[in-house]
Parts: structure tokens; sequence; C-alpha cells
């Protein structure tokens, strides 16, 4: 039977899911950092609820540097005043911006809110921009969004509508995303372990703010 | 109900102040953190003069010499060195100072000690001035022998004064005096113990007598579907067992039906028998099968809430935990009602309290989260 999961690393790194876990693993390892514990917080409702229970898990009190990623999804300044609240309320020090790191504070706090701290979006968003121009798969994908404009109602479903109601996908960008993942020649069916089959070269410039960012505050 | 423990050079604790405690408080921690520490300050505080008291010595080695230095910070007791175990219970906070006194004048004690204002369940042997000289093997009043002085404030108000007396001594309690204090049943248990207590079968003796004891047995066989009906059985004053129908020809005794139903059931009788008190119990649930501990905690959950019981109670199981929280989430369940407790030893001197709530044990529980 495993072991219930312990915090063991002085450097934490809190992700939105799974995939997003995946993904950072990854990108950790492009960057050569390989002592980063990263946690799944298991879905963007659950960081608020959750942090006050990922505070008192024993080895917290050990951590020194301590990273959240979010997306942003309909406003990035939202998300990040919303995650200083939930590090305020846990007696935490929200840095003022994100995608900086605050270095003056124990443990040292950084934010980065998907896709580059700006935009609206998601960790989608971030790995649409890393795939090349020239890869025609990337406009297949457009395409393929473009046809599901011209044949879906384009507004947001009702409430509580079924999954395969004809509407236009509410999360645009993953299903954009999947579209080119399915077009791959080994389909992938998860980002997170997309990333893991090498799926982008996380060294490109589109990932650039993010490994930085990670370098500056675990390194 | 206990609200707030504060120690001082207890043990391993230099200080130490713990809150938040609720109708059910699970402690856990790594091993030597101090969790059993915990179950005995409050014993020490809650039995005042029960004779059960002394099983606290028993729990050392009787033998040893040095079992009292145990109780002090770092092992070593001196006359400036004062334990202090603080409690507030149900609103009222009180407290037992303990000091370790190299050279008690015994003869002293012996003449001016003793007086008629001891509660009325008070162990006779200790009334009696000669009979403590003898019981204790102080055989000269003139000898200044080591003790343990143990005194129990109320507010600001002393209600007892005790020598513990220590080898070359015969280690036992001399009672300076003591008054009556508000009442604070308690019971200390400890797992895997070779019989069931002679007080279990007293106990359920006692339901029997006033029509109480069905529900216990309803609980027992709900866990134990094989056990069909429970006899408490007095073979002399103070001394009994319990049998068990579980379809022989012949009940059997439930000692031989392996630790579980013997904890189990043993749990569910003291209760009653500390009506109004705090059980406090070292490893619950060790010998319960994982399959069966949310029905466990669930049982004597019940059982606590209706004799107005609080329970504290050490853990390393992660089932433990899964299986009170599955217990409390269940309808009729007050979630305030438990409380789960980690210690976390940040240097030789500090130990650290970390508390989950319902909804956070929750959470550490669902994402499979290491809280022990």
């Amino acid at each position: 039977m495993a072991l219930p999961q312990a915090i063991k690393q002085q450097k934490l790194l809190l992700a939105e899911g799974k995939d997003e876990l995946h993904f950072l693993d990854q990108l950790l390892k492009t960057i050569n950092i390989p002592d980063v514990q990263i946690i799944d917080i298991g879905g963007k409702d659950k960081f608020r609820p959750s942090l006050p229970t990922i505070t008192a898990l024993s080895g917290f009190r050990s951590v020194v540097r301590l990273g959240i990623i979010r997306d942003a999804e309909t406003d990035a300044a939202g998300t990040l005043a919303s995650v200083q609240q939930s590090l305020k309320e846990n007696g935490l020090t929200a840095p003022q911006h994100s995608g900086v790191v605050l270095a003056n504070a124990m443990p040292q706090i950084g934010i980065w809110i998907m896709p580059d701290n700006r935009r609206a979006g998601c960790i989608e968003d971030l790995c649409w921009d890393g795939i090349s121009e020239a890869d025609p798969r990337r406009g297949c994908a457009e395409m393929f969004m473009g046809c599901l404009g011209e044949r879906l109602e384009k507004k947001a479903g009702p409430p509580g509508c079924s999954a395969t109601a004809y509407y236009f996908p509410k999360q645009a960008a993953k299903a954009k995303l999947h579209a080119y993942l399915a077009g791959l020649y080994e389909p992938q069916r998860e980002l997170g372990r997309a990333a893991q089959a090498d799926v982008w070269d996380l060294r490109l410039s589109a990932f650039a703010g993010l490994r930085n960012f990670l370098i500056e505050l675990f390194q | 109900m206990i609200d707030l423990l504060t120690l001082k050079n207890y043990k391993t604790f230099k200080r130490l102040a713990l809150g938040q405690f609720s109708r059910f408080t699970l402690l856990g921690g790594m091993n030597d953190v101090g969790k059993t520490s915990i179950l005995t300050a409050i014993y020490i505080y809650t039995a005042r003069l029960q004779p059960a008291m002394a099983n606290l010595a028993a729990m050392r080695s009787q033998n040893s010499p040095t079992w009292a230095e145990t109780y002090f910070h770092g092992f070593s007791p001196s006359a400036e060195k004062q334990i202090e175990i603080g409690v507030v219970r149900s609103g009222v906070s009180g407290r037992v100072e303990i000091q370790y006194d190299p050279a008690v004048q015994v003869g002293a004690l012996l003449d001016n000690g003793l007086q008629n204002r001891l509660p009325e369940n008070h162990p006779p042997s200790m009334l009696d001035p000669s009979r403590v000289a003898a019981e204790f093997g102080l055989m000269s009043g003139e000898q200044n022998l080591p003790a343990l002085r143990m005194r129990w404030f109320e507010g600001d108000e002393q209600k007892s004064d005790i020598y513990w007396m220590l080898p070359p001594a015969k280690p036992g309690m001399y009672v300076k005096y003591s008054l009556p204090g508000i009442p604070a049943p308690s019971a200390l248990l400890f797992p895997f113990m070779r019989e069931l207590p002679d007080a279990a079968a007293r106990s359920l003796s006692e339901l029997v007598k006033v029509g109480a004891a069905a529900e216990i047995t309803s609980h027992v066989k709900m866990l134990f579907p094989h056990i069909q009906d429970l006899t408490p059985v007095l073979t002399e004053p103070g001394k009994g067992t319990v049998l068990a129908d579980v379809g022989l020809p012949k009940p059997v005794p439930i000692s031989e039906l392996g630790e579980g139903a013997k904890e189990a059931l043993n749990l569910m009788l003291t209760i009653p028998r500390i009506r109004g008190g705090v059980l406090l119990c070292d490893e619950l649930g060790a010998g319960i099968h994982a399959s069966i501990l949310p029905r466990f905690v669930q049982s004597i959950a019940a059982i606590a809430g209706k004799y107005d019981c609080q329970i504290i109670a050490t853990t390393h199981s992660y089932e433990l935990l899964s299986a009170a929280y599955e217990a409390f989430a269940q309808d009729g369940m007050n979630h305030g009602d438990l409380t789960y407790i980690r210690l976390d030893r940040t240097s030789s001197a500090t130990v650290l309290p970390t508390v989950f709530n319902y909804e956070k044990l929750g959470i550490a529980l669902s994402n499979d989260w290491e809280v022990r």
C-alpha cells in the first residue's frame, strides 16, 4: 500500500491538477532543478480550502521556498488577488505581483498566473504558444475550432446542461490544444503526459518567462 | 470537558499549551513526541486520589528507584524545578504542582498530616497514619525520605496536598489533606491488556441493574455479530469477568475472543463508569480490524455522547483517522466534535501542536496527504 504523501522537500510547488504537476515536473527537469516537490491541489476551486491543510502538514514548517501556479481563467489580476488573500489568511506573506519572488520572507514565495501573469487563460494557452507556427497540425486544430464555431451555438449553454449539448466548448483553449494532441503521430490524451513525452521543447522562448521564474524561486 | 492543557517541565515538555480539544480528540505525531505523556498529565490532574492513580507508577518499572525522574523534563528532578499541569475544564481552571523534595520529614507528616476532610470514596488505608506508615515502609518517623509533593488547585484554592513517597520508602501516596473538588472522573486505558479489567465486569453489572446494558450489547453485536449476548459474572467483591454468548454450548470469557472484542467492550463499559468525565486512551483501536473501525468510532462516540464523556486518544493509524472522519460524516454526528492534533518536535525542548478540525482533516485524507 502506498504511503500517504508527506512534504519531504524544502522547496514546494503547488499546482492545480495532474496536468500541471506533470508539466511542471518536466519543466523543472529541463532546467535541472531536481529537489522541488510538487503537490497537486486537485483543482482550481481547491486551492483556497486546501491551503490551511497544506500549511498544517508535517514538513511544511521546513519549507523555505514556496511556489504557487494558478490559471488566470478570465481574470489574471483577480486570481492573483485571491491567492494573495489565501496566503495572508494562513499567516504567509504574499508577494505584491505575480512572476516575482518575495525573497525577504520565510518561506520565500512566488506566484505564477498562467499563461503569462497578464492575459486571461490557462496552461493550455502557454502550451499552445509553444507550438511552432510551422507545425501543420497547429492550423488543423485552428480549423477544427473554426468548424465547431460554425456548427455550434457560440453562446454558453444553460447551467447544468449536458456535456454533449450542441454548444461551443466552454474551455476553448483546452479543446484546441487537445485537438492538436489528438493529431500527433502518437496521440496524447493529457497535456502533462504530453510534456513528459517531449511534445514540446521546453527550452523555447515561449516558456522562458515561467522557466526564469522557477529558476529565480528554486535555484 | 477539557478545553485547554498547559504543561511546564512535564516529561518531554519544557512548556506546552494545547487547546481546541473537542468531544473526540485524537493525538498524533512521531514516536517519543509526547502523546502518551499528554494523557498521563490529564490523568494526574483528573485522577487525584483515585486508587488507580497508582497505575502511573506501575506504568514505569516499579522496581526502578528512578521512575519519578521520568516525570521531570530532562530527567532531572530538583527542588527548584516544579512541574505544572494546568487544565481548563468546562471553563474552570485548575492545576497540579509537582515538586521533588529530596528529604521530607516523615515524622512531621505523620504527626500533622491526615485530616478528616477526605472525599467519601477515599481508600480507607490512607486515613490511618499507622497503616500509611506501615504500608509505605516508613518504619521510623525520624527519617528524611525523598518524595514527590503534589498539590492540586482549583482556581487559586488549594484542594489537595499529597506526598508520593519514593524509594527507599515503599512507593505510595501519603495524603496530607484533600478537600472535595469539582468531580473529574477519568480513566486511562492502554492497548493489549491481558484480561478484561474487573471494572468492566462491575460496570456491565451496574448497567444490567439499571436496564442500560442492552445498548452496550447492541453496539458490541454490530461490531462483532457472532457475539449474541453479554453477561457479567462477579466472582468476589470487586472481581469479575464478562461472558459472551457466541452460539457455543456455554458462554466464553470475553478475554478469549481476541483483542478487538476485549478492547471495544472495555472502552464501551468504561465510559458509563466515568459519566461526565474524560476517557484517555493510548493507541485507540489498535486491536480493531480496519473494516469495522468507522463503526467502532461511531459506537464509542455515541456512548460518549450519551454519558457526557470526552475521549482523548493517541494514534499512529491513518486508518483510524480515516475511520474517525467517516464516522463523524454520518447523519446525526456533529463535525465539531472531532479534532485531530498532531505534535511536532521542533527542537529538543519544543513541541508544537497542529490542529486539524473535521474539514481540514477531510481535505488531507481525501488527497491522501500525510498528517500523522
